[in-house]
C-alpha cells in the first residue's frame, strides 16, 4: 500500500509539473504560426490532446522509473520477487474503464466536434461565397484561379504563381490535379487536402491576419504528396491582404490580363 | 539400398510410411497454404467490382464453355487418380493421372484461344481486369499441370501406398480449388 | 507444397545414394544459374519485342529476366537437389555444408535458418542506415549537398523505407527469432516443413539485392508506398520495387504458413494452448496477418506491375488512384501491427525473467493480440483522411482510438509485471524498458495523428515521420535489439559484455530520442516529408536532427561491433544464463541439432516464478485444449 501512495504521489506532482510547463509552453506557441480559422481548430484540439495525455505518459513512465528504483534486486539475493501476484481486478478493470473512457471522449471530442467546426467554418463560406479560388496542381506548379474576377492563374511581378487572399474572409478553393496526386497545404493555415487526378475536391481556409510567405514562412503553398522530381520545389508564395488592399490588386490583375491579351 | 541406383528406371519402392498424425499435419499444412492462394482470387474478384462495376463487355462466349467443361472432365478424373493412390493402384493411378494431364492441358489450350478472341482492351478496366484474372488463373493452371506431370514422372519411381498418397492428394486438391476459382471467374467475369 | 509432402520422404529414404557437392558453392552457383536465367530470359523477350533504337533491356524484358532469375537463384543455391530432383522422384542428392559454409548455403536447419536471417536482417538494417545517414547529411543544408538530384535523394527515401520495412522489421524478428525459437520454446525438433524454411529464407536476399539494384533502372521516387499513378510515372527502378517486395512478401508468407502448422502441431507433450509462451501467441498471430494481407499486397503489387509493363489502366489517370491507397493500406495497417505484434511478444519474455515475477494479467495481453488481429483491418483509411470527406473520417477515428484500447493491455501487462517484483536491470531489460517508453511516445503522438483536424495539420509533414520512427525503431528495434542480448547467449554460447552494452542502449536511447524527438517540432512547423531541400528557416533545426542522427547512427554501429566481438571471443556461457523458465533454456547454448536430448514433457506454465504456484490452465476455452492432440493430459514423465 506504502508503494501505491508515494507512486501515486510522485504520479500527481510530476503530472501537475508538467501540465503547468505545457501552459506557458503552449502559450508561446511554438507549435505552429497558425493565422487562420481552421488551423485554431486544430491547434486547440492538439492543446486539448496534449493536456489529457500528459498524465497518461507521466503514469507509466513513472511507473516504469519507480519500479526500477524501488523495485531493483539488490546484488546479493537474486531469489524471485516475494509477491507473486497474477491478477488483481481493481488495477485491471480501472485501466481498461479509464481507456475506453478516454479514448471514446477523444473520438467525441475533439474529434467529431473538431470535424463539426470545420463543416461549420465551411457552410458559412457555401451560404456566402465570398472568394472562390481555382487551384490547378500539376508537376510541378500550383496555378490559382480566381472565376468570379475573371482572372486566370494569376502571377505576382516576376511571373511567379501567387495566391493572394483576402484577410478574414473564408474562402473556397476547389483542387484540380492534372496529372498525379498531390497534396495542397498551406502550414499557416492548418490543413491540407490531397488533390486527385480525375477528382475535383474543395477546401475552406479562413486567414485571420494579414501577412505573407517573406514574413511568415508557414504562409505558403506547399505540396505534401510526393509526385517527382520537382516535388520539394512544389511551392507557391502566399499573400494575405486586407480586403481594400485586396480590392486593389484584383482591380489591378483585372487590368493587367487586359492588357495583356 | 546402397545399390540403388539413380539411374535404374526400374527400381520402383514405395512411399515413405505416415502416421496418421504426420498426415494430418501436411495436410493442414497444405490448406493454410492454401488460404493464402485463395486471398489472392477474393482480391482480384474485389478490384474487378471496385473497377468495373458489374459491367459485362461482350466477348467470346463459346470458349469458355469448352473450358470449363474440360476443367470439369479434368476435376473427375483427377478425384479418380486421388482415389485410386488412397488403395495404392498405382497403375489406375498413372493411367488417370495422364488423362488429367491431357485434359488439363486442352483446357489450357482453350484458354489461350479464349484469351486470344477476347479481343478487349486491357488499358480499358474491364478489359484489363479480365485478362489479369484469366491470366493469373492460367498461371496457376500451368502450375497444376506441371504438378500432374511431374507426378506422372514420379510415379516411375515411387509407388503411393494407402498410408502415403499426400503428394498425389495435395496435387489434387490443387487443381480442384482452380475449377472451383474457374467457375467463379467464368460466373463473376461473363456474367454479372 | 503438395509433393513437398511425400517426396520429402522419399528423398529422405536413400539417404545411403551417391550425395554430390555441387561443383561451385551454392552462392556463387545461384549467382550463376540467376545471371544465366536473366539472360536468356531478357534477351528472348527483346528478340520479340525489337524495341527501337536497339536497347537491350526493356521493362517487360527486366521483369521476366528477374522471374528467371529468382528460379535460377533458388535452384543454384541448392533448390536444384533439394527440390527438383525429388520433384521428379529422384532422391535429394544434397550434403549440408559442414562449418561456416552452412550459413552459404540452402539449409533445412531451424537454426541455422533464423541465424541466416538474423544476419541478413541486420546486414540490411545498417545498409538502409548508412542510407539514412546518407539522407540526414544532405538534410544539413536547406539545399542539395549530397545528392545531385532531387530524384536521387527521393530514391533514397524510398530505397531506405521499403528496405526497413520489408526486409528489416518484417523479417528480423519473425524470420530471425521466430524460426530460431518457435520449436524451440514449444519443445520440437524443427519446422513442419524445412525445406520450404531453406527455401523461404533465401528469397530475401535475392528481394533486397532487387531493391537495393533499383539505382541502376533510375531508382524509384514513390517511397515505399507506390502511390499511383505516380508509380506508373517514375523511373523505371519502380518494377524492382514490385519485384523486390513481391519476392519479401512470398517469403515473410512461407514462414508465415510454417510457424502456424509448427505451432498447431509439433508442440511437445504437456505445451498446452493455454501455456504457450507469449513469444509464440505473438508469431502465431503475427503469421495469422501475414498469411491474409501479404497475399493481397502481393496481388496488388502485381496489378501496379500490369499498369506499367502491358500497360493496363487499374490505377491510372482512367483507373482509380484512390484504389491503390485503399488496397495499399488495408495490407498497410495489418503490417504495422505485423511488426509490432513480435516486439510485444518480446517484452513479455523479457519482462517476467528479469523482473523475478510471474506475468500479470496475462489472459489481457492475449485478448489484445487477438483483437488487434481482427481490428486491424479496419483502420486502414486513417492514413488516407486527407482524401476523404469529413462524415467519412469519423468511422475510422472510431477505429482507430478503439484499436489503441487493446494496445493498451500489453502496457497493463508490463506494468503490473514490474509492479512490486525484483528486478534486474540488464541490457535485455533496459532495452525492453526503453522501447516500453518509446513506443508510449509512438503510441501517444498516434492518439494526435487519430484526430481528424489535426490530422489534416500534421498528415506528411515529419510529425508522422517521427511518429512511424518511434513506433517501429523505438518499439520494435529496441524490442529486436533486447532480443539480441537476450537470445544471442542462446544462439551462440557466448555472453554478451553487458557493460559495453549498456553503454551502447543508453547512446541508442539518446541519439532516437534526440533525432526522432525534434522531428515532432520540425512537422509542426511545417516540414512536409519526402523533400531533397526545404526553406532556410526549417536549416537550424534541421542541423541539429542530422547531428543526433549521426550520434544514433554511431550507437548502432557501435553495438553491432559489440555483438561481433561477443560472438567471437565471448566468455562460454551455460544452457540457462539468465535463470529463464521457458523451454529454449532447457538445452545447451548452442542447442544441440536435434534440439532437445528426448522430447521435453511440459507439467506447468513457463511464467511461475517464486510462489506464484503453476500456472492456472484459464485462458483458453476447454474445448481447444481437450481438441489437441499431441498433448496427453497425463503426460508426466520423469
Ligand atoms: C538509423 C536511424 C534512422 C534515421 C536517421 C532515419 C531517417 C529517416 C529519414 C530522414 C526519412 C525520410 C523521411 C521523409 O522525408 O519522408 C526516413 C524515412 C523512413 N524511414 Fe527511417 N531512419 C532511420 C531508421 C529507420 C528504421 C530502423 C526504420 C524501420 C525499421 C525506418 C523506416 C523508415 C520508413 C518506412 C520511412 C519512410 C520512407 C518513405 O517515405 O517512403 N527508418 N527515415
Ligand atoms: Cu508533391
Ligand atoms: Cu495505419
Amino acid at each position: 500500500m506504502r508503494h501505491i501512495w508515494i507512486f501515486g504521489a510522485i504520479w500527481v506532482v510530476l503530472t501537475a509539473i508538467a501540465e503547468w510547463a505545457l501552459s506557458s509552453y503552449i502559450a508561446s506557441d511554438p507549435f505552429y504560426s497558425v493565422e487562420g480559422v481552421q488551423a485554431h481548430i486544430a491547434l486547440d484540439a492538439f492543446d486539448f490532446l496534449l493536456r489529457l495525455v500528459v498524465p497518461v505518459g507521466t503514469f507509466v513512465t513513472v511507473f516504469i522509473l519507480y519500479s526500477i528504483l524501488r523495485f531493483r534486486a539488490d546484488r546479493s539475493s537474486q531469489q524471485d520477487s516475494p509477491h507473486q501476484f497474477r491478477y488483481n481486478p481493481a488495477f485491471t478493470w480501472s485501466w481498461v474503464g479509464v481507456s475506453i473512457a478516454l479514448n471514446l471522449l477523444f473520438v467525441i471530442h475533439p474529434g467529431i466536434t473538431g470535424l463539426q467546426q470545420l463543416w461549420a467554418s465551411a457552410a458559412h463560406a457555401q451560404a456566402s461565397s465570398e472568394v472562390d479560388v481555382e487551384v490547378s496542381a500539376s508537376q510541378w506548379e500550383w496555378q490559382f484561379s480566381y472565376p468570379q474576377y475573371g482572372l486566370e492563374d494569376v502571377v505576382n511581378q516576376d511571373g511567379q504563381d501567387e495566391l493572394v487572399l483576402p484577410e478574414g474572409k473564408t474562402v473556397k478553393f476547389t483542387l484540380e490535379s492534372e496529372d498525379v496526386v498531390h497534396g495542397f497545404w498551406i502550414p499557416a493555415l492548418g490543413q491540407k487536402k490531397d488533390v486527385i487526378p480525375g477528382m475535383t475536391r474543395t477546401i475552406y481556409f479562413t486567414p485571420t491576419v494579414a501577412d505573407d510567405t517573406s514574413h511568415n514562412p508557414m504562409m505558403r503553398v506547399q505540396c505534401t504528396v510526393i509526385c517527382g522530381a520537382g516535388h520539394p520545389y512544389m511551392e507557391a508564395d502566399v499573400r494575405v491582404l486586407p480586403q481594400a488592399q485586396f480590392d486593389a490588386w484584383v482591380q489591378q490583375q483585372k487590368k493587367l490580363s487586359a492588357s495583356g491579351s | 539400398m546402397a545399390s540403388a541406383r539413380i539411374s535404374n528406371e526400374t527400381s520402383v519402392h514405395a512411399a515413405e510410411a505416415l502416421t496418421p498424425e504426420q498426415v494430418r499435419m501436411y495436410a493442414a499444412g497444405f490448406w493454410i497454404f492454401m488460404v493464402s492462394e485463395a486471398i489472392i482470387f477474393i482480391t482480384l474478384f474485389g478490384v474487378r467490382f471496385l473497377l468495373a462495376g458489374t459491367t459485362v463487355l461482350p466477348t467470346n462466349r463459346i470458349i469458355p464453355i469448352a473450358t470449363t467443361v474440360l476443367l470439369l472432365a479434368s476435376g473427375y478424373t483427377s478425384s479418380v487418380s486421388s482415389r485410386a493412390a488412397a488403395q495404392g493402384e498405382n497403375v489406375r493411378l498413372r493411367q488417370y493421372v495422364r488423362l488429367t494431364s491431357l485434359l488439363a492441358f486442352l483446357s489450357l489450350i482453350s484458354v489461350a484461344i479464349g484469351w486470344a478472341t477476347a479481343g478487349l482492351d486491357p488499358a480499358k478496366q474491364y478489359g484489363g481486369i479480365f485478362y489479369t484474372i484469366i491470366g493469373y488463373h492460367a498461371f496457376h493452371e500451368l502450375v497444376g499441370l506441371f504438378l500432374f506431370v511431374s507426378l506422372l514422372i514420379r510415379t516411375r519411381r515411387i509407388a503411393y501406398t494407402p498410408q502415403n498418397h499426400l503428394a498425389v492428394q495435395g496435387t489434387v486438391w490443387f487443381w480442384e480449388f482452380l475449377i472451383v476459382v474457374w467457375i467463379l471467374a467464368y460466373i463473376i467475369l461473363y456474367f454479372i | 507444397m503438395a509433393t513437398e509432402m511425400g517426396a520429402q520422404h522419399t528423398g529422405e529414404k536413400e539417404e545411403s545414394a551417391p550425395q554430390h557437392r555441387p561443383s561451385l558453392p551454392p552462392v556463387l552457383r545461384g549467382m550463376v544459374w540467376g545471371g544465366i536465367a536473366f539472360a536468356l530470359l531478357n534477351f528472348f523477350v527483346i528478340a520479340i519485342q525489337r524495341p527501337e533504337y536497339g536497347a537491350l533491356v526493356s521493362e517487360v524484358s527486366v521483369s521476366v529476366g528477374m522471374g528467371g532469375a529468382l528460379i535460377g537463384w533458388l535452384l543454384g543455391i541448392g533448390g536444384y537437389e533439394t527440390w527438383l530432383l525429388p520433384w521428379f522422384g529422384r532422391p535429394a542428392a544434397w550434403r549440408e555444408p559442414e562449418g561456416w559454409q552452412r550459413y552459404f548455403s540452402f539449409s533445412t536447419d531451424h537454426k541455422v535458418i533464423g541465424i541466416q536471417y538474423l544476419i541478413t536482417a541486420t546486414g540490411t538494417f545498417l545498409v538502409a542506415g548508412m542510407v539514412a545517414m546518407a539522407m540526414r547529411y544532405n538534410l544539413m543544408t536547406p539545399s542539395l549537398n549530397l545528392f545531385p538530384t532531387s530524384v536521387a535523394y527521393e530514391s533514397a527515401v524510398s530505397i531506405h523505407g521499403t528496405l526497413m520495412l520489408f526486409a528489416v522489421s518484417v523479417v528480423a524478428i519473425v524470420g530471425g527469432f521466430g524460426n530460431y525459437f518457435v520449436p524451440l520454446m514449444i519443445g520440437a525438433k524443427d519446422m513442419v516443413f524445412p525445406r520450404l524454411n531453406g527455401i523461404s529464407y533465401w528469397l530475401i536476399p535475392f528481394g533486397v539485392l532487387t531493391i537495393l539494384l533499383s539505382p541502376l533502372l533510375g531508382g524509384f521516387v514513390t517511397g515505399w508506398t507506390g502511390y499511383e499513378p505516380l508509380a506508373a510515372r517514375s523511373p523505371s527502378g519502380q518494377i524492382f520495387y514490385y519485384i523486390g517486395v513481391f519476392t519479401l512478401g512470398l517469403s515473410s508468407l512461407l514462414t508465415a504458413v510454417n510457424v502456424i502448422a509448427t505451432t498447431v502441431f509439433l508442440r511437445a507433450p504437456g505445451v498446452t494452448w493455454g501455456r504457450l509462451p507469449m513469444f509464440v501467441w505473438a508469431m502465431l498471430v503475427t503469421s495469422l496477418l501475414n498469411l491474409y494481407w501479404v497475399p493481397s499486397i502481393g496481388t496488388t503489387f502485381i496489378l501496379g506491375l500490369l499498369d506499367r509493363l502491358v500497360p493496363t489502366d487499374f490505377f491510372g489517370q482512367g483507373g482509380l488512384p484512390l484504389a491503390w491507397q485503399s488496397l495499399f493500406w488495408l495490407f498497410g495497417h495489418p503490417e504495422v501491427y505485423i511488426i509490432m505484434l513480435p516486439a510485444w511478444g518480446i517484452w513479455l519474455e523479457v519482462l517476467p525473467v528479469f523482473a523475478r515475477k510471474t506475468l500479470f494479467a496475462q489472459r489481457w495481453a492475449l485478448i489484445g493480440f487477438i483483437v488487434i488481429m481482427l481490428m486491424s483491418n479496419l483502420v486502414w483509411a486513417h492514413h488516407m483522411f486527407t482524401d476523404m470527406g469529413n462524415a467519412e473520417m469519423i468511422p475510422f477515428m472510431l477505429f482507430t482510438e478503439l484499436i489503441s484500447i487493446p494496445t493498451g493491455f500489453m502496457y497493463l501487462v508490463a506494468l503490473g509485471t514490474m509492479w512490486r517484483s525484483r528486478i534486474r536491470l540488464t541490457t535485455p531489460m533496459i532495452l525492453v524498458l526503453m522501447s516500453l517508453f518509446n513506443f508510449l511516445i509512438g503510441g501517444l503522438s498516434g492518439v494526435f495523428l487519430a484526430d481528424g483536424p489535426v490530422n489534416l495539420a500534421v498528415h506528411d509533414s515529419y510529425f508522422v515521420v517521427a511518429h512511424f520512427h518511434y513506433t517501429i525503431i523505438g518499439g520494435m528495434v529496441f524490442a529486436w535489439l533486447a532480443g539480441m542480448y537476450y537470445w544471442l547467449p542462446k544462439i551462440t554460447g557466448h555472453a554478451i559484455n553487458e557493460v559495453w552494452g549498456k553503454i551502447n542502449a543508453v547512446a541508442i536511447f539518446i541519439g532516437f530520442n534526440a533525432t526522432f524527438g525534434q522531428m515532432f517540432l520540425a512537422g509542426m512547423h511545417g516540414m512536409n516529408r519526402r523533400i531533397a531541400l526545404y526553406p532556410a528557416y526549417l536549416a537550424h533545426q534541421n542541423l541539429w536532427i542530422s547531428i543526433s542522427a549521426f550520434v544514433l547512427g554511431a550507437a548502432f554501429a557501435s553495438t553491432m561491433v559489440n555483438f561481433g566481438i561477443a560472438w567471437v571471443r565471448g566468455r562460454q556461457v551455460g544452457a540457462n544464463p539468465w535463470d529463464a523458465k521457458t523451454l529454449e533454456w532447457k538445452t545447451a547454448s548452442p542447442p544441440p541439432k536435434e534440439n532437445f536430448e528426448e522430447i521435453p514433457v511440459v507439467t506447468e506454465g513457463f511464467y511461475g516464478y517464486g510462489n506464484a504456484g503453476a500456472e492456472p490452465e484459464i485462458f483458453v476455452p476447454r474445448v481447444a485444449v481437450a481438441a489437441d492432440p499431441p498433448a496427453p493430459p497425463t503426460g508426466v514423465s520423469g
